[in-house]
């Protein structure tokens, strides 16, 4: 037997609030206890130098008990840690941190699975720290009737013992009562790592201490599964499983799309408005253009991600909570395990076809380090939303004289061929990194549960406001830094004049060479950098560019753009060029917020800058080959 | 009976684990940790889709294991 002990070994703690932790195994109930504790008082927080979120909260205040912390650590199966979220279980429970370090534990024991949860029991409480155990399923037990003796437990733990009902709170207030009401406790952090020997003695043990426990009725217990089994006999079944998954899987995500639009539209109108009118507030002057563009602009590019967000991770917690998302990653792991992927990193990418933004924030729930790494890297490729109007303007182009079915096709074609793109990174991704020795796809299935909307609500809710606090700044930054260079420094011109002679159309004008072999002219250059605020805006700035004044402005577009030429009489927008382009979009990372996530999910800028420059110099390559080689074969 | 390898594997089958094989320690180790080891009887229930995870029916839980990780068992037929 090893150990693993805190560097300091006697510590007081100096903090005012104690420091409760909720330790347990995944599925056991944890975050449903720690939900009734806290109440909507808890926010998403990272252990230093990770991006494993795990949530920390107060006690509500209904429970009439002074300031209390409460932490909702990642699941563990042990405090051997494997994965990089049980490894932030293990710091905290040997931190010398004084924030994260807890002065007490609730060690969350499934009553289901008491025999194998008892492991852990053991183990944490051989770490010195001052513990109870919770005892959850409660209501199953005794929808059973099943009774528990609880009093071999509390001998042998010299602890308190509660049972807990997740469904009504039965337990919580007792549990509170056991809490400390200060934080100076000397406490010594010890884990001991057992050998695979020592584990199975323990094993022994913990099933002889269950069966005593259960008052020898364990046998009841399979009973509580019966439900369960008959849903996995639809759900794990090669025929009724996978399309079970496709309903629910296109539910889910058409869901993000269609309830999230309507709403996104909302908060566009919103700003659009609030924008304009602040413009009306006074003669136009640079400030006032500053609020209502650069300000108002940044803050509507931030939150209008909002709805998908909360939809997202709402959908997410729902599957999560009521046991179907690991029948999910079962079903889908094989597939998965070509691209070096394991079937639960399927969410990420499904919603990487709705926004890449709310995708990556949702690779933080994958385990694997590496399989987090191949993930980020490769979700931009996937179609979002943002680039439709981007394909719908240029397939009104291409198809301008062809039957509504042919874009569509080719539209379709386009996300099978974002999908073999993204599969074909993920490959060359699995072949270049490392093999993680801690990756694992062995787990349990849990029992099928009526999931408790207001947890699943208050989750989602956290998931937003993470969000907006970590990636808000940095997409406004960059939103305001892309205003800067669409204005100056002929900031009183009109649109169009304004945007030729700013920065960004100066640039676009001096680097057109860089344009010319995509078939395009400087305008449609500008366009594409400023594309890089959101792919849509492609659209609005070639209206701008182009001085399209047509009130159906796609169709103003379409004309104008059909009609541009460059100096010497030749079309710009022709076959060659409208393809060049679409291949462009489909695979450049134009999306500012994209790059802002990106650097702090993954905690790196240098990844974030490398993924920008690589995505675009291969989109642009891809595009300048397509063009040429049309052009070789007689295709203008 | 004692079973060569995975494939010989059919549903219904109850198993009790007769050894752990294969290099990666971490994984037997985590196996120990979630209650597989010598002598524990299992179910096998089937294989995910696809030719996916293998499903056993352990005591009161169900557990999916990839086939690489299922190599690490060894088995005999109850």
């Amino acid at each position: 037997m090893s150990e693993v002990q805190s560097p300091l070994v006697e510590k007081k703690q100096t903090y005012e609030a104690p420091l409760v932790a909720l330790v347990g195994a995944p599925n056991s109930g944890k975050t449903t206890l720690y939900n009734w504790l806290t109440g909507a008082h808890a926010k998403a927080v990272n252990y230093p130098g990770s991006t494993v979120d795990y949530m920390k909260g107060e006690l509500a205040h209904h429970w009439k008990k002074n300031k209390i912390n409460v932490l909702d650590t990642p699941g563990t199966y042990s405090l051997q840690a494997k994965s990089d979220d049980e490894l932030v279980t293990q710091k905290i429970l040997s931190s010398f941190d004084h924030e994260l370090n807890p002065n007490y534990v609730v060690t969350v024991l499934d009553g289901t699975q008491l025999a194998r949860h008892l492991i852990l029991a053991e183990q944490i409480k051989l770490t010195g720290l001052p513990m109870l155990l919770a005892i959850t399923m409660a209501d199953l037990l005794k929808s059973q009737s099943i009774e528990l003796d609880l009093e071999p437990l509390k001998k042998h733990f010299n602890c308190p013992v509660i049972l807990i009902d997740g469904r009504l709170g039965g337990g919580v207030q007792e549990l509170i009562e056991k809490f400390p009401q200060n934080s100076s406790i000397k406490n010594k952090s010890v884990i001991k790592n057992w050998s695979t020997e020592e584990l199975d003695q323990k094993a022994t043990w913990a099933e002889a201490l269950a069966h005593e426990v259960f008052k020898k009725s364990d046998e009841k217990i399979p009973a509580i599964w019966n439900q369960t089994m008959k849903w996995d006999r639809l759900f794990l079944h090669p025929v009724g499983g996978t399309v079970s998954f496709v309903v629910i899987m296109t539910t889910l995500f058409s869901s993000i799309y269609y309830l999230a639009a309507p709403l996104m539209d909302q908060v566009d109108v919103l700003f659009a408005f609030i924008s304009s009118w602040l413009l009306t507030l006074g003669p136009q002057n640079l400030f006032l253009d500053f609020l209502a563009n650069g300000i108002v602009t940044s803050f509507g590019a931030v939150l209008i991600f909002v709805p998908q967000i909360f939809i997202l991770f709402l959908g997410m917690g729902f599957l999560e909570s009521s046991g179907y998302l690991s029948r999910a990653a079962t079903l889908i792991d094989k597939p998965f395990s070509k691209l070096g992927l394991s079937g639960r990193s399927f969410v990420p990418f499904l919603s990487g076809y709705a926004c890449a933004v709310p995708a990556l924030m949702a690779v933080r729930n994958m385990s694997s380090e590496r399989e987090r790494w191949i993930a980020r890297f490769i979700i931009p490729l996937l179609s979002c939303s943002a680039r439709l109007p981007v394909y719908g303007i240029l397939l009104a182009l291409l198809f301008s004289e062809s039957a509504a079915w042919i874009p569509g096709l080719v539209l379709a074609g386009l996300y099978i061929g974002s999908m073999l793109v993204s599969a074909f990174a993920a490959g060359i991704l699995n072949k270049l990194i490392k093999q993680d020795k801690k990756s694992f796809f062995l787990m349990e299935l849990p029992l099928f549960r009526r999931p408790r909307l207001n947890v699943i609500l208050i989750q989602a809710w956290m998931k937003t406001k993470s969000f907006v606090t970590r990636a808000g700044p940095v997409i406004f930054v960059l939103t305001v830094i892309l205003w800067i260079g669409t204005t100056f420094p002929n900031y009183q011109a009109s649109d169009s004049e304004k945007i030729q002679t700013s920065y960004l159309g100066i640039m676009g004008q001096k680097i057109e060479p860089v344009f010319e072999p995509m078939g395009l002219d400087w305008r449609a250059g500008v366009g594409l950098i400023a594309a890089f605020a959101a792919r849509e805006v492609f659209v609005s700035t070639l209206a701008v560019v182009y001085n399209v004044a047509d009130e159906n402005q796609e169709a103003g577009l379409l004309n104008a753009m059909k009609a541009a030429q460059f100096k010497d009489g030749q079309h710009i927008f022709t076959v060659a060029s409208i393809t060049g382009l679409i291949f462009f979009f489909m695979i450049a990372l134009q999306c500012l917020s994209t790059v802002g996530i990106m650097i702090k999910e993954s905690n790196s800028v240098k990844l974030a800058i490398i993924q920008l420059v690589l995505f675009n110099v291969v989109a642009y390559l891809i595009a300048v080959g397509l063009v040429q080689g049309l052009r070789a074969i007689g295709i203008s | 009976m004692m079973l060569l390898n995975q494939y010989d594997l059919v549903p219904g089958h109850s198993l009790e684990i007769s050894d752990f094989q294969g290099s990666d320690d971490l994984l037997i180790e985590r196996m120990h940790e979630m209650g597989l080891r010598i002598g524990v009887r299992l179910k096998f229930i089937r294989r995910a889709p696809f030719s996916g995870p293998f499903l056993f029916q352990l005591s009161t839980t169900l557990l999916a294991l990839r086939e690489e990780e299922l190599a690490c068992l060894k088995f005999k037929v109850l």
